[in-house]
């Protein structure tokens, strides 16, 4: 039986090896963190796209703040366009060099009727702006296949299948143009199929009349393309005459774009054509498209206030348009510039962005439109009246309703928010905007219990930072963990007194309670406070049940010098002993393991830093740039805190504080069978500490010549080969 | 001077040419902008003492062959800018067993785009990737001209503790000091590894407050290239160099 498990276990190893994960990054690493309320989107975009926009972040990616802003102002989405938003744009797999599924169909059906084999076609043209465009795309090859395999059907003889064939591979060899690093065609091109004779087949002229247009359009021939579309369009005998005007008009467009931007106004006339011809509506709503294109590639500053006007008056059929205005107002970002703001949409997107406050109030005041209602509350900083009358107004079932409603709770004094905030949290909510109520409760917590109460939070994502971030939501989160409010008050302003009482706390969950027990006993080791050590030790063990040989060994310790070893020998054997609560899910390797990217014990405490840094965006929205704090703390209170802080912000480094322990330790107790692997563990921990000080170095050199030497044929000596300085360098 | 002074300050003179590493792109400029996937208008850039590096395409060898995404956002700079075309591998863990001839051919390609001068290969090879990426740019070395030099990114950790990188047949690995996450450089300090000094990578929104003097500056931009943005990494990099 142990056998076949093996077998299986070295199976399943191998394979997970040999697959891999589908995207592996090369960059990294990206650690995951815990995301309690979205910054950028909403983790639930359907019910968002429904109207459901529960506490609207500013922040949030522009395609959200139009929908928002359709709903605050009466307007809305449809079914449609909230499923076209919903739908995201896959991208073709153009960049294979064996080609797409498209073209690889293609080279294989001209291979069936006896034309030479192809590995690919280039589809790339090189442009004179050193990039290149798609100038083939998929729709290509897919229609040349169908139209091959409809011809075959259709009755027609090899040798004409053959030509076909002939004439379509003249069109492609269009799509690359000259490449400067290929040896170059003979001729170089362009490459136009000969026109017919009227002795040919009909469909025979038909398809190559069309070829020919499709020649000229990949080889930059775009005046004569669209003449010869419009030619084939006249042909009501064609199979090709309903598509041809819409391909006239691209043939403009693709001038336009690449060549003479003086063709714009005609490609938009083509297009208009194209719209009013009820007999070409198939194509239609590509034409929409395309004539948004063309006015956003030559007339941007036009484009964009048409389509702000567009998204926030048009009842239905606008998720193409809010989605060329998203790309537009991205690009002016990309550029570094500021979009006109002409438009009340993009006014109020730009001012619910980045404020500032007295032009969010002075707008709403204009207005006393929802949007700018919510912009206003968003920035303002203290009640005013006026705007907190407005606020109390808004009805529940507004989809402004819970940004509002937390807004002016926010403005409250705190008495008077309390027991509204209690009565918003019976209800039902999602747990985004329950966290943001919860931290805007827990601000205003009367005492230190009341604080506890609301600090755990409910994971909604988890969120990967670096060049590819998103957010994978969490749909039942299996435990509860604190944000960056809570941590931070716990870390930096709550003294050990009350920590201690906070480990025992039966509002936080274990998990919970493990976190503030851990950083109890390690700061009461820091701060030599012995007393809060050996009382919290129970504690600890019953959360940690792997810690308490070693806590029992500490509370068994007959001496001072025997329980500091103890304590150290601990930390030694755990690494994931650190002095701070986490903010989010935190250090996800288990507390007795290495934390491979050197999360392990404690950090220098940079008080200023802490105090300097900003909580996550969300949260910002409630502190603005202040730090948390317990209001209610008395002065001694707050004063003792401060003082612990100082004591922690001098202690040692983790590394240090170690190694000075494992050499006292063996230079007192040569025989200690722990001396050795104390020694070792050190070492380690000079190498993977989460940071070091100035005599970091020092000790952890100390412990490595004492273990090389003192115990040169110990174990642990053989699997310590090197010392590795605080600049990770070997020795 | 007397003679003897003279002939005893000759070892030391000495010593001194020998402490500084030959440029490796002699004739190219000393600082060089990097233009990723944006269109970009450099037509106002000063050419005499700028260069571009621009992602020329990027390069995903994958087991059944190898994917290549070109430029597609347009790129406009002044005439006679000094090019270096940019290869960015995405190797999304296959690159064990990609085909080395097609993708170095792939890289290798992007040499021949006009006006190019160099090429510079950006690949965060994780560590069993190494054979793969020394093989691979011995390949693509092969294939360029002679005149052509190859640069390739580092990781700073490459370039510090970690000796996989000798011999490799670049002229230069610029050590990457931006985006760093675990890793960090500090200021004043320098690279192991002769390869890793003659150029750093920076970026705008991540600027170091020291350099070690006498590098070539790589520099990127996390938004599109403005002249304020370049001027001010300008006066930085004289700032620097002035420094020491």
């Amino acid at each position: 039986m142990a056998r076949r498990i093996l077998i299986l276990v070295v199976i399943f190893t191998t394979a997970g090896v040999l697959i891999g994960p589908a995207d592996l990054s090369s960059c990294g690493p990206f650690l995951p963190e815990t995301v309690f309320t979205s910054k950028l989107a909403p983790i639930n975009e359907p019910r968002f796209f429904r109207g459901q926009l529960d506490i609207l972040q500013p922040h949030y990616q522009h395609i959200y703040l139009m929908a928002a802003y359709r709903y605050l102002t009466g307007i809305g989405l449809d079914k449609a366009d909230q499923q076209a938003l919903l739908t995201k744009p896959t991208v073709p797999d153009y960049w294979s060099d064996r080609g797409s599924p498209e073209m690889q169909a293609w080279l294989q059906a001209r291979v069936q009727v006896g034309a030479p084999h192809l590995d690919e076609i280039q589809r790339f043209k090189y442009m004179a702006t050193n990039s290149y465009i798609l100038n083939c795309g998929d729709d290509a090859f897919r229609n040349a296949t169908a139209t091959l395999i409809e011809r075959g059907r259709s009755g027609a003889s090899h040798d004409d299948l053959k030509a076909w064939v002939a004439a379509q591979d003249q069109v492609f060899a269009n799509c690359s143009g000259p490449l400067p690093w290929a040896p170059q065609p003979k001729p170089l091109g362009p490459f136009i199929p000969a026109a017919l004779p009227g002795t040919a087949a009909v469909w025979m002229q038909a398809d190559r009349a069309y070829q020919i247009a499709a020649a000229e359009f990949y080889a930059d021939q775009f005046d004569a393309a669209s003449a010869d579309f419009l030619r084939i369009a006249a042909d009501r005998s064609s199979p090709w005459h309903g598509i041809a005007p819409y391909l006239a008009a691209r043939a403009l467009i693709r001038k336009a774009t690449v060549d003479d931007a003086g063709a714009a106004p005609a490609a938009q006339e083509r297009l208009r054509k194209v719209l009013a011809d009820p007999d070409a509506s198939a194509w239609h709503e590509s034409a929409r498209g395309l004539s948004r294109y063309l006015c956003a590639r030559m007339e941007p500053a036009r484009a964009i206030a048409e389509f702000a006007h567009t998204v926030a008056t048009e009842k239905t059929g606008v998720a193409g348009a809010m989605n060329d205005y998203r790309i537009m107002l991205d690009q002016y970002s990309a550029r570094n510039q500021d979009p006109p703001r002409d438009e009340d949409l993009a006014d109020w997107i730009a001012t619910l962005q980045n404020g500032p406050a007295d032009r969010a109030l002075a707008k709403w005041r204009d207005t006393r439109s929802l949007p700018w209602l919510i912009a206003a509350l968003t920035y303002a900083d203290g009640p005013d009246s006026e705007l907190m009358a407005a606020a109390a107004q808004v009805a529940n079932g507004s989809p402004a309703s819970p940004t509002v409603e937390f807004h002016r709770l926010r403005l409250m004094p705190p008495d008077q928010a309390r027991p509204l905030l209690d009565a918003v949290l019976r209800r039902k909510m999602p747990a985004s905007a329950r966290n943001l109520f919860l931290a805007e409760r827990m601000r205003v917590a009367r005492d230190w219990d009341d604080l506890l109460r609301y600090a755990p939070r409910a994971a909604t994502a988890i969120a990967y930072g670096g060049f590819y971030s998103g957010e994978t939501p969490v749909s039942s989160p299996a435990e509860r963990d604190f944000d960056d409010d809570a941590a931070r008050i716990l870390d930096h302003k709550a003294p050990l007194a009350l920590l201690r009482l906070a480990a025992r706390n039966s509002s936080l969950p274990p998990n919970l309670q493990l976190q503030v027990a851990r950083a109890v006993w390690v700061r009461s080791i820091l701060l030599n406070d012995a007393r809060a050590a050996v009382e919290i030790a129970p504690v600890l063990a019953s959360l940690a049940p792997q810690l308490k040989p070693y806590l029992d060994a500490y509370l068994a310790a007959p001496d001072e010098k025997t329980r500091a070893f103890a304590a150290a020998w601990l930390m030694l054997n755990n690494p994931g002993m650190h002095y701070s609560v986490d903010s989010g899910a935190g250090r996800f390797t288990p507390i007795p393991k290495l934390d491979p990217f050197r999360d392990n014990w404690w950090c220098a405490m940079n008080t200023a830093d802490a105090a300097r840094r900003s909580m996550n965006a969300p949260l910002e929205l409630l502190y603005r740039g202040a730090a948390p704090e317990a209001a209610f703390s008395t002065a001694a209170q707050r004063a003792e805190a401060l003082q612990e802080e100082k004591k922690l912000a001098a202690a040692p480094a983790a590394p240090t504080l170690l190694a000075r322990q494992a050499v006292a330790w063996a230079e007192a107790h040569p025989d200690d069978p722990r001396a050795a692997e104390a020694l070792r563990l050190a070492v380690r921990a000079g190498h993977y500490a989460c940071g070091g000080d100035g005599e970091t170095n020092q000790w952890v050199k100390r412990a490595f010549r004492l273990l090389r030497s003192r115990y040169p044929k110990s174990e642990a000596a053989r699997r310590t080969p090197y010392w590795f300085g605080v600049d990770q360098r070997p020795r | 001077m007397r003679p003897h002074c003279t002939v005893a300050l000759i070892p030391l003179l000495l010593l001194t040419a020998c402490a500084h590493r030959p440029d490796p792109l002699p004739g190219f400029p000393r600082v060089f902008v990097w233009a990723w996937e944006r269109p970009e208008d450099l037509r106002w850039l000063d050419a005499r003492s700028v260069g571009v590096a621009f992602l020329a395409r990027t390069v995903c060898p994958r087991e059944d062959g190898v994917a290549v995404r070109p430029r597609l956002q347009p790129l406009l700079i002044p005439p006679n800018t000094v090019l270096m075309a940019v290869v960015r591998v995405e190797s999304g863990g296959h690159a064990a067993g990609a085909d080395i001839p097609r993708t170095a051919r792939a890289i290798a390609d992007a040499a021949a785009l006009p006006h190019v001068r160099a090429l510079q290969v950006d690949f965060d090879a994780v560590a069993s990737e190494r054979a793969f990426y020394r093989a691979l740019l011995e390949d693509v070395r092969r294939r360029l001209p002679a005149q052509t030099p190859l640069s390739i990114t580092a990781l700073a950790s490459w370039c510090e503790a970690d000796g996989w990188m000798d011999a490799l047949p670049v002229a230069e690995a610029v050590p990457m000091l931006f985006r760093m996450g675990p890793d960090h450089y500090s200021p004043g300090s320098d690279f192991r590894g002769d390869l890793c000094r003659s150029s750093v990578g920076i970026s705008t929104d991540e600027l170091p407050s020291r350099i070690p003097s006498g590098r070539r500056v790589y520099v990127f931009d996390p938004r599109a290239w403005s002249p304020d943005h370049v001027q001010a990494v300008l006066r930085k990099v004289g700032q620097w160099q002035g420094a020491f």
